[in-house]
């Protein structure tokens, strides 16, 4: 191995680079991160301009298969029910996200012990808890602890958020209904000097703004426009990564472990690009799991119309109030696990005649109907964002695809997945309960949306963790059993998906595989 | 290089093009109601030109989109659009219902100013509002399942 090596390649910048990135060189550790997109310019699409509903969607664009940027890989989603979302670029997902900020709750890691389906993690809900209160205070978050569905414990360390007037509407309705619900946790900073100072890219936590700069600070390079094609193996080791620059030459990196922090789906698609002779089916994948075991959150909406102005008509970051009454599995419903419900904003004018739920209910929208319709919506429409679990089941999966290539020529991914009877009764039961509270709480007209087909943004569980090598792709801190110096670091390890938004448990994982990591690195 | 999948249309739409658009927009948002109509906020006139502006990269699936209707009912054309490809007629309504919605006459109609930045004043923990609407909600019992919680625990 050349002597030039550093300390640890990490193979993307989003949520899990970034936090790992940031842990390890403030460690001392020598880290180079390589991601294939670049920084977010927040200037090309601010939300105070007067197109900027009409911009977003361009530069902002969930999906890569619209958006096309260099930066992105071609998805072949032909074959599944749900699309895949993601940013790429520094920050990763985290650029675009919601900032809703969910813990997992104890039975989330405990589906096989409690419910009799799928399988428990290798770890714990009291294993993460302290990580999860780190993450929390890194991410400046803004909740309330006490919420009744978690066990007791201290909560993040800034006040929740204004709940707003349709946010105490639907407190009030679910009180009357005997629901519970409690005050949203957000990853929106509540400090109004950082949001004057630095610009409206600082209203919230995404990983570019909370934790580049700190890494940058205490030493870790970022290459940016650096597309990894393969990890090199050698011996059994990783040594390195060979990425493709912004002039498309082929550069050779070398390292003493190699971390993956590439998504749900760009981590599989690596480790299937990295194919060697002596590793046939892909980089570590004796077990035959990488790609497999793909969720997504099947996600459902509902909103209301009210007769009143409800100041809905903001950006939809975070959430006003959640409610997880009928998180946990009642087998009297006929399916197992369940969903968080997050109420939020519907957004501006242009936002409330597309996208979900709205599409569903577009028939009457137009012609003779638009001017009534619009107004009917706008300001007036709070919604219910319904994130279900799904279990993991093999033919869920990613491959490489055969037929797309990304702008340097490396297969595309293909995902298929199919939301199974579970699912689906899952989201029609919390969907017409929604509908119930939307109801109770005085809405004139409910528009659901059962099963949103743009909702991938959570990719999980295609190199699940484990502690048997024979059925999972990595330890329970992220190291694959195959390759001793390779790890993954990010949410293709999950072992279920729980029924909340993930990027409190995800930033959690980071760091206790970061911190396990240096504990290992040490006593070497 | 790397090939860069985008190509902005910069070439102007025809003057027939931008007829026929403007026949499609009044369609969809017509006179009479409330609220200004297609023709009266010019949305195929200027709003256009500065949707595309920002959007380029739509301008040729739409004008192709909007050619169709070249030699029909419009009207017609616009609901069986709507009716038989959901998805090219969603294409459509953005460009036009986008367009229409820069212009200040029709934001003017609805009361909309422009989304605001997300930042909030913070709810105090002792806010005593919240608190009392969270009261029935703390005298619950907890409702998460432990870590070493057990089936056996349902049904006792």
């Amino acid at each position: 191995m050349p002597d030039d090596k550093v300390d640890a390649i990490i193979v993307g910048a989003g949520l899990s680079g970034a936090v790992t990135a940031n842990e390890l060189a403030k460690a001392g550790l020598t880290v180079i991160c390589l991601e294939q997109g670049d920084w977010p310019e927040y200037g090309r699409s601010a939300v105070h301009r007067r197109d900027s509903e009409v911009a977003a969607e361009q530069y902002w664009q969930r999906d890569p298969n619209v958006r096309q940027d260099t930066s992105d890989y071609p998805i072949d989603d032909s074959g599944s029910d749900v699309a895949a979302l993601m940013w790429n670029g520094v920050g990763g997902s985290s650029v675009l996200y919601l900032a809703k900020w969910n813990r997992m709750t104890p039975s989330d890691f405990r589906v096989r012990s409690h419910d009799g389906v799928a399988d428990d993690w290798p770890l714990s809900y009291e294993d993460l808890e302290p990580h999860y209160l780190e993450a929390e205070r890194q991410f400046q978050i803004s909740g309330l602890a006490g919420d009744p569905a978690y066990p007791e414990g201290d909560g993040p360390p800034n006040p929740p958020l204004p709940i707003r007037a349709f946010g105490a509407r639907m407190a009030k309705a679910l009180n009357e209904l005997g629901w519970s619900w409690w005050p949203g946790a957000s990853a929106t900073f509540p400090d109004p000097e950082r949001s004057t100072k630095e610009g409206p890219e600082s209203i919230k936590a995404s990983t570019d703004v909370t934790h580049w700069p700190s890494a940058l600070n205490a030493g870790a390079e970022l290459r940016t426009n650096a597309r990894v094609r393969r990890v090199l193996v050698e011996n059994g080791e990783a040594t390195g990564c060979e990425y493709i620059d912004s002039d498309g030459n082929v550069q050779t990196l070398h390292a003493r472990s190699v971390i993956l922090c590439a998504n749900g789906i760009g981590t599989p698609r690596l480790l299937l690009l990295s194919a060697t002779d002596e590793y046939p089916d892909g980089l570590a994948n004796s077990s035959g799991l990488v790609g497999k075991r793909l969720m997504l959150h099947p996600f459902g909406a509902v909103a209301g119309l009210f007769d009143d102005d409800l100041d809905t008509a903001v950006s939809p970051l975070g959430q006003q109030i959640q409610s997880m009454h009928f998180y946990e599995t009642d087998a009297s419903r006929g399916f197992v696990r369940g969903a968080k419900w997050g109420l939020q904003p519907t957004g501006g004018p242009l936002a409330v005649t597309r996208s979900y739920p709205w599409e569903v209910a577009n028939e009457v929208m137009y012609c003779e109907n638009f001017h009534e319709t619009l107004k009917a919506r706008f300001n007036r429409a709070p919604m219910w964002t319904l994130v279900a679990e799904d279990l993991p089941v093999d033919t869920n999966r990613v491959t490489l695809s055969d037929t797309l290539v990304d702008g340097d020529g490396l297969p595309g991914a293909k995902i298929e997945y199919v939301a199974d009877a579970n699912s689906r009764a899952l989201l029609k039961f919390h969907t017409e309960k929604a509908a119930e509270s939307l109801i109770a709480a005085g809405a004139v007209e409910t528009v659901v949306a059962p099963l949103v087909r743009s909702s991938g943004w959570h990719l999980m569980g295609t190199a699940v963790m484990g502690d048997d090598p024979a059925n999972s792709v990595t330890d329970r801190y992220g190291t694959t059993h195959d390759v001793k110096n390779l790890h993954i670091f990010d949410s293709s390890t999950w072992v279920t998906s729980g029924g909340v938004n993930p990027v409190a448990t995800q930033a959690a994982l980071a760091l206790w595989s970061s911190t396990h990591f240096l504990e290992e690195w040490y006593a070497r | 290089m790397r090939s860069t999948q985008l190509s902005p249309l910069t070439s102007p739409i025809s003057t027939s093009d931008r007829d026929l658009i403007a026949e499609i927009a009044q369609v969809l948002i017509p006179a009479g109601a409330s609220g200004p109509s297609a023709a009266e906020v010019d949305v195929a006139g200027g709003r256009l030109d500065e949707f595309f502006e920002q959007r380029p990269d739509l301008k040729t699936a739409f004008v192709a989109i909007a050619s169709r209707a070249s030699g029909t009912d419009v009207d017609s054309f616009c609901r069986h659009l709507e009716a038989s490809e959901p998805a090219v007629f969603q294409q459509l309504t953005y460009v036009i219902v986008g367009a229409f919605l820069l212009s200040p006459d029709a934001r003017g109609w609805l009361g909309f100013t422009g989304l605001r930045g997300e930042f909030q004043t913070p709810i105090a923990n002792d806010d005593y509002r919240l608190h009392e609407l969270l009261a029935p909600v703390r005298s619950r019992p907890p409702s998460y399942r432990p870590t070493a919680w057990t089936p056996e625990e349902s049904t006792a």
